[in-house]
């Protein structure tokens, strides 16, 4: 039961970052961390339920999750070629 | 093993193409991507008339009429998708042409793997190929500044909108221990836990379809994305999430359906009401695509109806938003212009263009005897007949409102006085928009033609 409370507690922390913070490379870190707090649940309830494919899905997520970092830092690093700044709340050319 | 030749040919098509970029000069990609979704297209059609339909590998990976239709939409989507994208491509972004094909197809092949399985690990798996792909390829004008902040707009938002899904998977796991969705139909348990978890997943899903309160992401990508990629955009992924939903409905329990008709409300309102103030056409497609979402999820209220009507609304609506988008690209590259102000006079430097973009526009308000107004009939029959006569009036109002901002781009193309010189179409794209208005109509007059083959109306 604590395990499900941490991971909830580390997805808020987590979906916080996401919304609030303006460096795009924080939003990126704070989605990992959303992940992980998936990964806690996946293998809590994996060691509980004795079921193997909880642990294989976190496997999968964790791969994902890479791969999901790489594409970001790409498009940031492209980002900042052309704007000079990663900062998202700037980065406005595209409104209402 | 026959099962799988769609699937392998467009991975094979997409390696192929991959290869082939290592000889710029020798090999063009844009044939072998056509000739790959073409074959695939028939083994499909081949595999339809066999009727050959299994589930493989206990319920990991199924082969049923459902993932049939879906797969050859996706399959019609990237042909059209392929022919628009040629002279945009070769008059806009000019650059790195094999890795876009490359990424285009393995996208599609993602779309293929979302639709095919009812487990939760293919799906985001699926989910995460296409979305993947689908940020590089929104961010691939990278001399364009609007072009990077689209990528980057739609990687966060994917990102968080995949987290959260996936918190909702595992919360699912902890109270079935499965990632099967059909152990939704077997599962007794009725605890917060348990809808916290739909709602999670739902709320993921929401994000490919640009469902309120997940749709922030979409105007700003549509505009800044590649014209061929938004066209993409708005079907594609769009009709992956809606095979997902429909999945999920069929196999939840009844006291979702109140959660979806209330958002159906809401999208198709708001998707309304902001498309009355755009002036740029890619961006009044965004808002006209987030109100089309919302008459979808009204044909999800009524699961019992099976996937047909809402299948035969996402036919309707990718022929006519894929005619529009071909129009569009089009009318961009010889105006260099995405305001709707600067398409005036077009009616008459070419009356069969602006004519064919007449009929698809009609098509989406759902005008007879077009293909649009049979989907938006049976969706809003569908919707009466489970009860729920206040989103069908809801439904029938939000058209009546959006008549306003289609025919204002019409108002512009027929009566406002501008540049009148004759013009001459590119072949590829005159093509895909007679396919596209080929389909409004026939699926429009005989709608069983669909209906027979795919659907079970």
């Amino acid at each position: 039961m604590e395990i499900i409370v941490l991971s909830l507690i580390l997805f808020g922390i987590g979906l916080f970052g996401a919304l609030t913070r303006k460096n795009a490379i924080a939003i990126l870190m704070a989605i990992e961390l959303m992940l992980n707090a998936v990964n806690l649940n996946l293998a809590y309830f994996s060691h509980n339920l004795s079921n193997i494919s909880g642990q294989v899905f976190v496997l999968f997520i964790i791969a994902a999750a890479a791969a999901e970092a790489v594409i970001g830092l790409a498009i940031i690093i492209n980002l900042y070629r052309e704007f000079h700044k990663i900062d998202v709340e700037e980065i406005t050319l595209l409104k209402w | 093993m026959s099962l799988f030749w769609p699937e392998g040919i467009v991975l094979l098509t997409a390696c192929l193409v991959l290869v082939g970029d290592l000889f710029p000069r020798r090999v063009q990609p844009v044939p072998i991507a056509l000739a790959g979704l073409g074959l695939s297209l028939l083994s499909l059609l081949v595999l339809r008339s066999g009727g050959s339909l299994a589930a493989l590998a206990h319920n990991f990976y199924w082969f049923d009429l459902f993932s049939l239709f879906f797969k050859g939409l996706f399959l019609g989507i990237g042909l059209i998708i392929v022919m628009i994208n040629i002279d945009y491509f070769k008059a806009q972004v000019k650059k790195n042409e094999g890795e876009f094909y490359f990424l285009f197809l393995i996208s599609l092949l993602g779309l293929m793997i979302v639709v095919s399985s009812p487990n939760l690990l293919l799906i985001y798996l699926g989910i995460e190929i296409v979305g993947q792909s689908s940020y590089l390829l929104a961010g691939w004008q990278k001399n364009l500044r609007r072009s990077g902040e689209a990528a980057i707009k739609y990687f966060l938002f994917g990102a968080v909108a995949s987290a959260i899904f996936l918190y909702g998977v595992s919360l699912f796991y902890g109270l079935t221990g499965s990632f099967d969705l059909s152990r939704l139909l077997v599962s007794p348990l009725l605890s917060p836990l348990y809808y916290a978890a739909l709602i999670f997943m739902v709320l993921g899903f929401g994000f490919k379809i640009a469902m309120a309160p997940m749709q922030f992401w979409c105007p700003d990508v549509y505009e800044g994305a590649p014209i061929p990629i938004t066209a993409y955009l708005s079907v594609g992924p769009k009709a992956a999430g809606f095979a997902v939903l429909l999945r999920f409905i069929t196999l939840a329990r009844a006291d979702l359906i109140w959660l979806f008709a209330l958002l159906a409300a809401v999208t198709m309102t708001w998707g309304n009401l902001v498309a009355l103030r755009q002036k740029n056409i890619k961006r009044l497609l965004a808002y006209s695509s987030i109100a089309q979402a919302g008459y979808i999820l009204i044909g999800l209220v009524s699961p019992q109806l099976g996937y047909g009507v809402v299948g035969f609304y996402l036919l309707a609506y990718a022929l006519a938003n894929l005619g529009i988008f071909a129009i569009v690209i089009y009318l961009s590259l010889i105006l260099q212009s995405e305001n709707i102000d600067d398409y005036a006079g077009f009616a008459r430097r070419s009356p069969a263009l602006a004519g064919a973009l007449a009929l698809f526009l009609f098509s989406l308000i759902g005008i007879p005897p077009l293909a649009g107004f049979v989907g938006k009939f049976l969706i809003f029959k569908a919707a009466v007949g489970s009860g729920f006569l206040w989103l069908a009036l809801l439904g029938v109002i939000n058209s009546v409102v959006s008549v306003y901002y289609y025919l204002n781009i019409l108002r512009v193309i027929y009566f406002k006085p501008g540049d009148e010189t004759a013009i001459n179409l590119p072949a590829a794209i005159a093509l895909a928009v007679m396919a596209c208005l080929i389909g409004t109509i026939v699926f429009g007059l005989f709608p069983d033609l669909a209906g027979n083959f795919f659907l079970k109306i």
